[in-house]
């Protein structure tokens, strides 16, 4: 190394220069001057290049790395030439050719019309068609003006025909001095009920009813 | 790359560039025969490089056949729309890695549902027997293809760019410039990959005592 001058003591730079100089290359800039043919011609691997050429140790790490790469690199040229012989490279050569060919001899691609049966268009009905559909629209449209919700008569659930509001309404106001009112599907269903549990087949029943909790008393005791 | 390699490279995608022109110039005027034997001198100078660079990727000759051709017809098909500032060699590689990189992804899925099957003695000989004479035993020969399987096996587990920057820029002894274009990356970023590729290879590598001479007393260890 070049001796210290007197000026450059307290030169901050110097100093990291010499440094740098001094030290061993990283294993990056060992790869750089590995992999480039002529490192000294690139400005930012001259110092690395001065380095391993001055320093032994360096140099001999920059030619292992240059001889893993070499050896790497015959490697593959040897397992492609046992590979890829020459009449393998003319059959490969013959094969693009033919591909070629045919892509020659393609002819331009003629367009056909997609036949089209898709749902017809209102302006291709007919003219009476038309006004059929029109009375039917109107005429649904109308019903559902007219007919309000609570005229229409309600079915009973069990299929029983149905009753009207007015015809319930109506006993309760004839029950007091008039004939009796016919018996409606409730109060029929409560008789049969009443008959069914007056039967003495459903008395021992009875007794497994009141054990078995309801669940108006279970929801009890959980609060 | 030294400068007579510069001007080597520069005058050959000169003449591609000429010949690219006037294969474009044939398929505008609609003389598509005359066209496709033009192309054939193309297919003449690139085919060696494109079959290297596909079979140091893909590794199964048939495969490589493949993406060769598909490469090439590819290239034609699509020569109207190539811009002649690209050079045509770096677009046609382009086009090539981009195969092979699709191949290799439809291989990796087709391996994982199949269970691979073992190497026997037979298939050993075979090997050998397909191998080129070169002067040495069939034992010196099998051992020198294992080291060989051994050394192309550590690049292929390489990351696919980094692989892909080893290939072309020390297999093929492409310029980190030209490496960047193929690849679409900048020029810093090729040179990371291609170090980082080093050390990975250096160290699955190391055991490997007969790729390296035996390191002397004085010799220190790597830093990083």
């Amino acid at each position: 190394m070049a001796p210290i001058r007197r000026r450059e003591i307290g030169n901050w730079s110097f100093w990291l220069r010499r440094l740098r100089a001094s030290r061993h290359l990283t294993e990056r800039e060992i790869a750089a001057i590995a992999v480039e043919r002529d490192p000294a011609a690139d400005p930012a691997l001259a110092a690395a290049a001065a380095h391993a050429a001055s320093c032994p140790e360096c140099a001999a790490r920059r030619s292992e790395t240059r001889m893993v790469l070499d050896r790497l690199v015959n490697s593959a040229e040897a397992a492609f030439e046992a590979e890829m012989p020459p009449h393998r490279l003319a059959r490969q050569r013959r094969r693009v050719l033919r591909r070629i060919e045919k892509v020659l001899c393609q002819r331009p691609a003629r367009i056909l019309r997609f036949p089209a049966v898709g749902p017809p268009s209102v302006r291709h009905v007919s003219s009476p068609a038309r006004w059929f559909g029109a009375a039917a629209a109107a005429g649904l449209l109308i019903g559902m003006v007219l007919v309000q919700p609570g005229d229409a008569p309600r079915p009973a659930r069990d299929g029983a025909p149905a009753v009207t509001e007015t015809r319930a309404a109506t006993p309760a106001l004839e029950a007091p001095g008039g004939t009796p009112p016919a018996p409606t599907a409730d109060e029929q269903l409560m008789r049969d009920l009443e008959a069914a549990l007056a039967t003495r087949r459903v008395e021992p029943l009875m007794t497994l009813d009141e054990m078995t909790p309801t669940l108006r008393a279970a929801s009890t005791d959980i609060r | 790359m030294t400068t007579a390699n510069v001007t080597a490279a520069e005058r050959r995608a000169a003449d591609d560039s000429e010949l690219v022109a006037e294969v474009k110039a044939l398929l505008a005027s609609g003389n598509r025969v005359a066209a496709g034997e033009r192309f054939a001198e193309l297919i003449d100078r690139h085919q060696r490089r494109a079959t290297r660079i596909a079979y140091y990727y893909l590794r199964d000759p048939a495969e490589v056949d493949e993406a060769v051709q598909d490469a090439f017809v590819k290239a034609f098909t699509h020569l109207p729309s190539f811009r002649e500032q690209l050079f045509f060699e770096l677009w046609l590689t382009r086009i090539l890695m981009n195969g092979c990189f699709d191949r290799l992804k439809a291989r990796s899925r087709r391996l994982r549902w199949m269970v691979p099957a073992d190497e026997t003695e037979t298939d050993q000989q075979d090997w050998i027997s397909r191998q080129p004479a070169t002067g040495l035993s069939p034992e010196a020969a099998l051992l020198e293809a294992e080291r060989r399987t051994e050394l192309l096996a550590a690049v292929d587990r390489l990351p696919e760019r980094q692989r892909a920057v080893v290939v072309l820029s020390q297999f093929e002894g492409h310029a980190t410039r030209d490496v960047a274009a193929m690849l679409e990356l900048s020029e810093s970023t090729v040179r990371v990959h291609l170090f980082r590729a080093i050390r990975t290879l250096r160290r699955r590598l190391a055991g490997a005592a007969w790729l390296t001479p035996p390191r002397t007393p004085g010799d220190g260890e790597a830093k990083v």
